[in-house]
């Protein structure tokens, strides 16, 4: 019995050291800028592109500690928003979307640790909140792009993300009253940001 | 206001082997490793787009999506945001979602029949303000039939629903003189099982936006008159990201929206 409740206990212990190992390994940090790395990254240059012609790579190139999500070209071309990245944002007409979507995927002053707490909404660049909800090892970062991997880099950190993020839709809850079929403000959800 | 019911959508559900795999997924992953064939690229978008000489309407403001007949606790409740989130990528547009707790729909017709100028879009009692533009129903054939009728849809609405032959889903577009979509009605049959209710529900919801028209067999598009459980695939992102495309106005000639798809996808797809 103590064997089988002993081999048990050294399973649980391979089991813990694999996952710390694996979260580790998943991880690393780089002695470079946060333009350095992403103007370095081959695979991401569809995405680095858009953010380079928005407004916020001043802020990339300038602030102190900065959280980009960036998805990687196979991503978004599996995902098919390449398209959207590559040709329309990059127009005049849909500049301010650009900035919007680009916007998303910046935070200032925020750390994300794929292991460990972190808070349930982040304010953006773009001035939207974006949802964060860590299970385990994994985060999902809005309200479906799962964070893949993460590199922290002099002036903040950039953690892959396996899609685009997009502005989360207000949310309202109504119901029915005697007969009269209307909003109910009261039940109105609103997703705060923690900062 | 008179708003032109324009493209419809209906998607009989026929006693047809309708395979549960996702054959779509596949599909769209065979096509990211060979050539494209830009005619029959052309050929299709075009035609999902309405045809060679149709201006293609797009929508101009925030959507506000009211949907009735779904639990908020359920897969289809998950699809719906899903969804949501992925036209507000593509599209660039706001969405405002209300879940509302109407569980017969013969409440949500009582209530069309007793003051329709606010309730026929769930507006709000305030001053008949804030109304939804769009609605979708997850009801019973029957109820949705009462829906036409109090909503005054145009008779192939009516028809359809009143008929033996069961309705999947189907998608009522109004579209304004100037190209502008200013709302639409969705009808899911909620007697599917829920994965063709999420199937429905996806074609159905990205149709809303433009993509009016179906290309039976279609080698791209997941508007292909099949019936059975499928996926969108990247050409149709592409297709609706490209309608919306600000640096065309609203009302362009379908062959330009088709032309950015085809000459992007020739180079890279």
């Amino acid at each position: 019995m103590n064997n089988i409740v002993n081999r048990k206990s050294a399973n649980l212990f391979l089991l813990l050291v694999c996952c710390w190992t694996q979260s580790l390994a998943d991880d690393k940090s780089v002695d470079v800028s946060l333009a350095e790395y992403l103007n370095s990254v081959d695979n991401a240059s569809i995405f680095v592109n858009a953010l380079r012609a928005s407004t916020h790579w001043g802020l990339i190139e300038k602030a102190d500690s900065v959280a980009v999500f960036m998805p990687d070209n196979d991503s978004l071309r599996n995902e098919g928003s390449a398209f959207l990245l590559e040709v329309v944002l990059l127009k005049p007409e849909n500049r301010s979307r650009l900035n919007q979507v680009t916007g998303l995927h910046i935070a200032n002053g925020v750390t994300i640790q794929r292991s460990g707490d972190n808070p349930n909404a982040i304010l953006t660049a773009s001035g939207d909140c974006v949802t964060v909800a860590s299970m385990g090892n994994a985060v999902k970062v809005g309200p479906e792009s799962m964070l893949v991997s993460s590199v922290a880099v002099d002036n903040g950190e950039v953690h892959s993300v396996d899609r685009l993020l997009w502005a989360p839709f207000d949310v309202q809850s109504s119901s029915q009253r005697g007969s009269q079929v209307e909003a109910e403000s009261d039940q109105q959800v609103v997703i705060g940001c923690e900062l | 206001m008179t708003w032109l019911l324009a493209g419809a959508t209906l998607l009989s559900l026929l006693p047809i082997g309708s395979p549960a795999a996702d054959n779509t997924h596949e599909l769209k992953r065979a096509h990211l490793s060979r050539s494209i064939d830009s005619q029959q690229l052309m050929t299709e978008s075009i035609h999902v787009l309405g045809g060679v000489r149709n201006r293609v309407p797009r929508w101009t403001g925030d959507v506000r999506l009211a949907v009735i007949g779904v639990s908020d606790d359920t897969g289809v409740a998950e699809k719906i945001r899903s969804l949501a989130y992925s036209i507000g990528l593509y599209t660039g547009l706001r969405w405002q979602i209300r879940w509302h707790s109407v569980g017969s729909t013969s409440d949500y017709v009582a209530a069309v029949n007793r003051a329709p100028a606010v309730t026929q879009l769930l507006c709000s009692d305030i001053e008949n303000t804030d109304c939804a533009n769009f609605l979708i129903v997850v009801t019973s054939q029957a109820a949705m039939h009462e829906i036409t009728q109090v909503l005054s849809m145009r008779p192939i609405y009516q028809r359809a629903t009143a008929g033996k032959e069961m309705v999947a889903c189907f998608f009522a577009p109004g579209v304004s003189a100037n190209f502008e979509i200013k709302q639409s009605v969705v009808f899911v049959n909620n007697t599917l099982d829920t994965e063709m209710q999420k199937t429905c529900l996806q074609e159905e919801m990205y149709q809303s936006f433009g993509l009016f028209n179906d290309y039976s067999g279609s080698a791209y598009y997941s508007f292909n008159n099949y019936v059975g459980v499928k996926a969108l695939t990247v050409f149709d992102k592409i297709l609706l990201s490209s309608l919306y495309d600000r640096s065309r106005s609203t009302g362009v000639m379908a062959s330009s929206v088709a032309r950015a798809v085809v000459e992007y996808c020739r180079g890279v797809c």
